[in-house]
């Protein structure tokens, strides 16, 4: 009796490591080259916020992560020969695609000003578009990391260094704002940011599972953001019907311990086109509202 | 855009028809297998999800079996979920009045990463209509969310989650097979879910479930109902 038991015991463990469902949480797509003002997207912002000739700067910067070394993408938006005074923001994007689905928006970051002293640096995390590799939750902050040093190696001031992140870029963002990651931002925005993976549970089962029943990815942002002290600039659709604005973007507005935090909530505004609904306009706007407050 | 991952999410909720409609006769053990799980859109097509689980479930005494049942997909994924409960009928048919059997189970599910636990009661409801080999029953399923008194958090508020289903069975003797279909937690608004249920009205999920079942160690009595 007591062999079958320990036989059933050791069969549920072996049969239960065999599989894990954390890989499936991105959904990269590679590339060869990036095509920004030219690709195809119906999220078009009109022609006049089109880069001019100069701007725009696509480089490479080696990232480690466990022991292994990715080649990383990053476009940056702005005059590298004025970098050590500008306002630069570091924006990690969501989880569709590559950096080019993002180009739209980081062009309207980059609009703040009127282009004047702003620089906005968009990237791909290993496993994106032509960054080498395969993504992990723990590999993001990583490969956020790799692109802060080169900032600095630029001559970023920390005074000057903001970061953004949308949806799964909200998880680096977060991360880089209360870890010691070279620089630490003196802001941080957050567009339909991901709560947590408990709360994408709940809200896929109604019960009160635990993200740990499906994955190994360790994503709290609820928790992890009484810790950023830095002022905070949310912006949700109150039609997201991916990541909830009632459980993930709510939460960590009122978990975060920051002094002044700006919430831009938008009719209509599903979890991609959030900014677009808003309007360009409007959107820069809140954005400089706070960058100067 | 909804992540693939994220269509597991339903893994672990109802993933099984009901388990033995009509209770076992008084000795008799029937061991079986289930598949099925709600619908869904997956990279941009219909599906049901795959699940899995295997079941087994003993006449104790007359009108009362007890069953156990372990959920093989979540399982692989390194989440053991196992159910035990028991049922009996509490009603016999009366004329247009079917019978009506109740079943108490309590759902453990542990993972193999952070060993969090969670429990779950379930208590269900199943009128039931018998015609020679077949049977045709509906009922309600709820299960109890302990977890969620007394929390202020920002997720579904309510503590039970209703699900009602309606099923079709066949009895070929030592083997009884059923297709089942179910309507999860239909008080719940998945319009936000991260989840793409094919679903009416943005609330809950509706799955579709086939199981069969094999008895053993027992002489079956003539059918009277």
């Amino acid at each position: 009796m007591w062999n079958k038991m320990i036989l059933l015991i050791v069969g549920i463990l072996v049969f239960s490591s065999c599989l894990d469902l954390s890989s499936n949480l991105f959904n990269p797509t590679p590339t060869e080259e990036y095509l920004y003002d030219a690709f195809e997207t119906s999220l078009r912002i009109d022609t006049s916020y089109n880069i001019l000739p100069g701007e725009l700067h696509e480089f490479s910067v080696k990232s480690t992560f466990e022991g292994v070394e990715e080649t990383i993408f990053g476009a940056y938006l702005g005059d590298l020969n004025t970098m050590s005074t500008d306002t630069v923001i570091l924006y990690c994007h969501g989880n569709a695609l590559n950096m080019d689905v993002y180009h739209e928006r980081v062009k309207m970051l980059y609009n703040v000003f009127g282009k004047s002293g702003i620089g906005v640096l968009n990237f791909d995390y290993r496993g994106f578009g032509k960054s080498s590799g395969s993504t992990t939750t723990e590999s993001l902050k990583a490969d956020t990391k790799a692109m802060i040093e080169w900032l600095m190696n630029q001559g970023v001031q920390e005074q000057n260094f903001f970061i953004y992140g949308f949806s799964l870029g909200s998880i680096p963002a977060v991360h880089a704002c209360h870890t010691n990651q070279g620089m630490i931002p003196r802001k941080l925005f957050l567009e339909a940011p991901i709560g947590s993976i408990d709360a994408m549970a709940e809200d896929g089962s109604g019960l009160s599972l635990k993200g740990s029943f499906f994955a190994d990815a360790d994503v709290d942002n609820i928790r992890d953001i009484e810790n950023v002290n830095q002022d905070l600039y949310w912006i949700h659709g109150l039609d997201d019907d991916f990541l909830s604005l009632q459980t993930h973007g709510r939460p960590i507005f009122e978990n975060s311990p920051a002094v002044y935090k700006s919430p831009i909530l938008v009719e209509n505004g599903n979890h991609g086109d959030t900014p677009f609904i808003l309007g360009v306009e409007r959107y820069i706007e809140t954005i400089e509202e706070f960058l100067i407050n | 855009m909804k992540f693939y991952f994220f269509v597991f999410l339903v893994l672990l909720y109802s993933c099984s028809t009901t388990r033995f409609v009509e209770p076992l006769e008084k000795d008799e053990l029937a061991v079986g297998v289930n598949a099925g799980g709600p619908l869904l859109v997956f990279g941009g097509t219909p599906i049901a999800l795959p699940l899995s689980s295997i079941y087994a479930g003993y006449g104790y005494k007359e009108n009362l079996t007890i069953y156990g049942g372990l959920h093989t997909t979540s399982l692989a994924f390194k989440t053991l979920q196992l159910e035990v409960g028991a049922r009996k009928n509490i009603a016999t048919n009366s004329g247009i009045f079917p019978s009506v059997s109740s079943g108490l189970a309590i759902h453990g599910i542990m993972d193999f990463r952070e060993f969090n636990i969670r429990v779950y009661p379930e208590l269900n409801i199943n009128p039931y209509w018998k015609y020679g080999k077949w049977k045709t029953y509906t009922g309600i399923q709820v299960w109890f969310d302990v977890y969620k008194l007394g929390r202020t958090n920002y997720g579904y508020p309510g503590f039970f989650v209703p699900s009602v289903h309606l099923g079709q069975s066949i009895d070929l003797g030592k083997w009884n097979i059923a297709l089942e279909y179910k309507r999860l937690g239909f008080i719940i608004d998945t319009e936000f879910s991260v989840v793409n249920y094919i679903t009416p009205g943005s609330l809950g999920a509706q799955g579709i479930y086939l199981s069969g079942h094999r008895s053993f160690g027992y002489k079956k009595k003539k059918d009277v109902e």
